[in-house]
């Protein structure tokens, strides 16, 4: 009995959260100390089908910035590793990928604030990919490390020896292997950057205003009902990607 | 794709902003670079030991070791009470939900949920265990990180245990307990001899991977951290955007010291821990 | 034709080969017989170009081919695995050589039916490798090699992952066919049994050094390659 209390009890820890950031994003007041928000009403929905909130516009924008990203780091990600794998002997080229991804993203964009100011990407959208692709072009070239073993250089060999081109290589090869690798590897990616908040906003100056930015302002604001609006928006996508395969969200990519 | 072309871009994708960026903030933390600068000088980085920038570093290091213990705790103690639980479909699933949810999000959601205005508070009221909002004790923008610590715990918490679950069915430990136990063991010492050491063999790396994590984090302490003393990151960027010039220099030597640790820490588990896979 | 001429390999101070020194005729298989480490398999990837830096030259069909580029060399690698491409058929695997070189679509149909039917693989070439067994995929791997006909095949001990039975099957199987195709080839092992089976020409490699046996008897009477050992022990069991 006492087993499933627990179970019950971790079940609704989980759940609960979800349950309220939907429900206050249905709602427009909720005083204390009602259990229950009045009213509850479609009217945020509304006005976000409609675009008059704005978070249409950063939902479009988020999608944008964070494909973009996750394509540019795993296709990056991808060659970069081959070369690390194939050319270079020392275990310190691998090590130093794992260093802008261990600090933390916002961290490194202070730190190279003043680079971005210098050359007027600041406050832009192509600042803010540029910062995100800087810590997920390293998670993706880690996460493909592995992937270059001696089965696919025997692979690569046998195409090579027996007269084709690089692009031979790729189609037969590589590629038939890895495109399991590289649909996970883009999710991934695609969930660092749409979970990203710090960077984007102190790149982003507030300018760029994605998903994240646009919860941070709403609670800012004091409208939790906007800002649970926003939130649910983010989690729609990685919930998706949950039920399509598990693979898409636990990372497990540290290949020590 | 030559060999010199793969490099070079390594280097310049990866290493050198990377190499740029602690370059920068180190010249501007010795008072090389910046707009007071008086020349060089180690004063900022001796200020890292005075006043706030201490009380911070603290701070981030009890939230960051508080979080990683009770996250590593709770997945322990349902590791070992439910563990055959978590292999139907649904409950092992269900592991996953927190995994989805952006850190900003998590913190707002923890916010509405432990606030004195929250959730759980207009439940005590109803309950009557409390009788107003003021009454319920301070969980969140706490002096303890509280609120802090609770959402740390529940996004990693979940993952531990999945990890854990993994490393449990990967090493066999099931098996392993039933030698020991045809060998006389009891269970008290299967857990304490066999599958705790093994167990966190594995998980140790990843331990200290979330512990650095933790200090770093920005996002959930920005919602529910109080104003002083904060995290790093946030006391960095709030030292940087607001008030006092004179404080710049001072935030770039954390920002650099922080980094250096996350470097060298990351180093260390990477070359000590080769062989053994934390997953 | 190959001539391999004083080529010498080290890796990290380690001399792996010594002054190798031979000629090998068109359509005929060299055997090379040689324990692991030996530096047999140096020794054919240093032919296919994916091994670099080494010392002496090799000559293929008169040509020198040590500048080349793996895939310009007309040396085809063989693994112990088969590297079957696992998105391709039995049929589009064998043909794979001809379309890389841009055969047209009549004579690789063509080719590559007479080569199932060479490799007794009639009825399998719709199959994706996973349907296949051991010995299946082998064929398969050499049927891809065999239909371009490359100027040296190179074969690394490709048998030793099959059981006894496949593997014997298969030796006698790419004997035939090599005779047919007129190959010419390397086909290294450490089984004794496999290099007397398949070659015409033999070899012997120990600690980086090739000795080569013309036919199979100077093989056999040299008490080195442990051939004669070998026969006495199994005419001495009781």
């Amino acid at each position: 009995m006492s087993r499933k209390l627990t179970l019950g009890i971790l079940w609704l820890s989980f759940l609960i959260p979800f349950g309220v950031l939907i429900y206050l994003s249905f709602s427009t007041q909720w005083f204390y100390p009602s259990l229950v928000a009045h009213p509850f009403t479609l009217e945020y929905w509304h006005s976000f089908f409609e675009g008059r909130s704005g978070l249409f516009q950063s939902t479009g924008l988020s999608v944008f910035i964070s494909l973009t990203v996750s394509s540019f780091a795993t296709a990056g990600g991808f060659f970069i590793s081959r070369g690390i794998a194939y050319y270079t002997s020392s275990r310190w080229w691998l090590v130093s990928a794992y260093f802008p991804y261990v600090i933390a993203p916002v961290v490194l964009a202070v730190m190279l604030n003043h680079y971005f100011l210098q050359i007027g990407l600041s406050g832009t959208i192509v600042g803010v990919m540029t910062a995100q692709l800087l810590i997920t072009l390293p998670y993706a070239v880690i996460f493909f490390y592995g992937f270059w073993n001696q089965n696919i250089r025997n692979f690569e060999n046998l195409v090579d020896t027996m007269g084709g081109d690089f692009i031979q290589k790729m189609r037969h090869a590589i590629l038939p292997s890895a495109k399991g690798l590289l649909v996970i590897c883009f999710f991934q990616c695609y969930l660092i950057s749409w979970f990203e908040y710090g960077l984007t906003q102190f790149i982003g100056v507030g300018k760029v205003e994605t998903l994240t930015i646009m919860v941070y302002r709403y609670v800012a604001e004091s409208n939790p009902y906007l800002a649970a609006l926003a939130g649910t928006l983010l989690i729609i996508p990685p919930i998706i990607l949950l039920f399509v395969n598990r693979k898409f969200i636990f990372q497990k990519g540290w290949s020590l | 794709m030559t060999k010199k072309l793969i490099i070079t871009l390594f280097i310049a994708l990866i290493l050198l902003p990377l190499g740029l960026a602690l370059g920068y903030s180190f010249l501007y933390s010795i008072g090389a670079v910046g707009l007071l600068s008086d020349g060089l000088t180690l004063e900022h980085w001796a200020d890292l030991f005075r006043g706030e920038f201490l009380s911070s570093i603290l701070y981030s290091l009890w939230v960051a070791l508080a979080s990683a213990a009770i996250a590593l705790g709770l997945a322990l103690i349902f590791l070992f009470t439910l563990r055959n639980q978590f292999e139907k479909p649904g409950t092992y699933r269900l592991l996953f939900l927190p995994l989805t949810i952006p850190p900003i999000v998590v913190g707002f959601i923890i916010f509405q949920m432990y606030s004195g205005s929250g959730v759980l508070s207009r439940l005590f009221y109803h309950a009557g265990v409390v009788s107003g909002a003021q009454e319920f004790p301070v969980l969140v923008q706490d002096p303890y990180g509280i609120g802090i610590i609770l959402a740390h715990v529940f996004i990693v918490f979940p993952f531990f245990l999945l990890v854990m679950l993994n490393v449990y069915k990967n090493e066999n430990l099931n098996e392993i307990g039933r030698v020991a136990s045809s060998l006389g063991a009891v269970q008290k010492t299967i857990i304490w001899k066999l599958h705790l050491p093994i167990l966190m063999r594995g998980l140790f790396p990843l331990l200290i991977l979330y512990v650095i994590f933790f200090m770093g984090a920005y996002e959930i302490p920005l919602l529910l951290g109080q104003s002083s003393p904060q995290m790093i990151s946030v006391l960095i960027l709030e030292k940087l955007q607001r008030f006092n010039l004179g404080d710049i220099p001072v935030a770039y030597s954390m920002a650099v010291w922080y980094a250096l640790i996350c470097i060298i820490a990351i180093s260390f588990l990477l070359i000590k821990f080769r062989k053994k896979r934390a997953i | 034709m190959i001539e391999v001429k004083n080529v010498s390999k080290s890796f990290g101070g380690e001399h792996v080969l010594k002054d190798i020194e031979f000629e090998h005729p068109r359509h005929q298989t060299l055997s090379i017989l040689g324990e692991s480490g030996s530096g047999k398999s140096t020794l054919l990837k240093i032919i296919a170009g994916l091994v670099s830096g080494y010392d002496g030259q090799i000559l293929l069909d008169g040509t020198a081919v040590d500048h080349l580029k793996p895939r310009d060399r007309g040396a085809v690698y063989l693994y112990q695995e088969p590297l079957l491409f696992p998105h391709m058929t039995v049929e589009d695997n064998i043909a794979f050589g001809l379309e890389i070189k841009g055969k047209s679509l009549d004579t690789i149909e063509r080719e590559t039916e007479r080569m199932i039917g060479q490799l007794k693989l009639n009825g399998q070439s719709q199959k994706y490798p996973h349907q296949l067994s051991g010995g299946q995929k082998q064929r398969v791997a050499f049927g891809r090699a065999f239909i371009i006909h490359p100027k040296i095949l190179l074969l690394d001990e490709p048998f030793a992952s099959l059981d006894p039975g496949t593997r014997q099957e298969m030796q006698v199987l790419f004997k035939e066919i090599a005779e047919k195709e007129k190959i010419t080839s390397l086909f290294v092992t450490h089984d004794l049994k496999e290099a007397v089976m398949t070659g015409d020409r033999f070899g012997m490699m120990i600690n980086g050094k090739l000795k080569v046996y013309e036919n199979r008897d100077a093989f056999i009477k040299d008490s080195g390659t442990g051939v004669k050992k070998e026969i006495e022990f199994w005419k001495n069991l009781k």
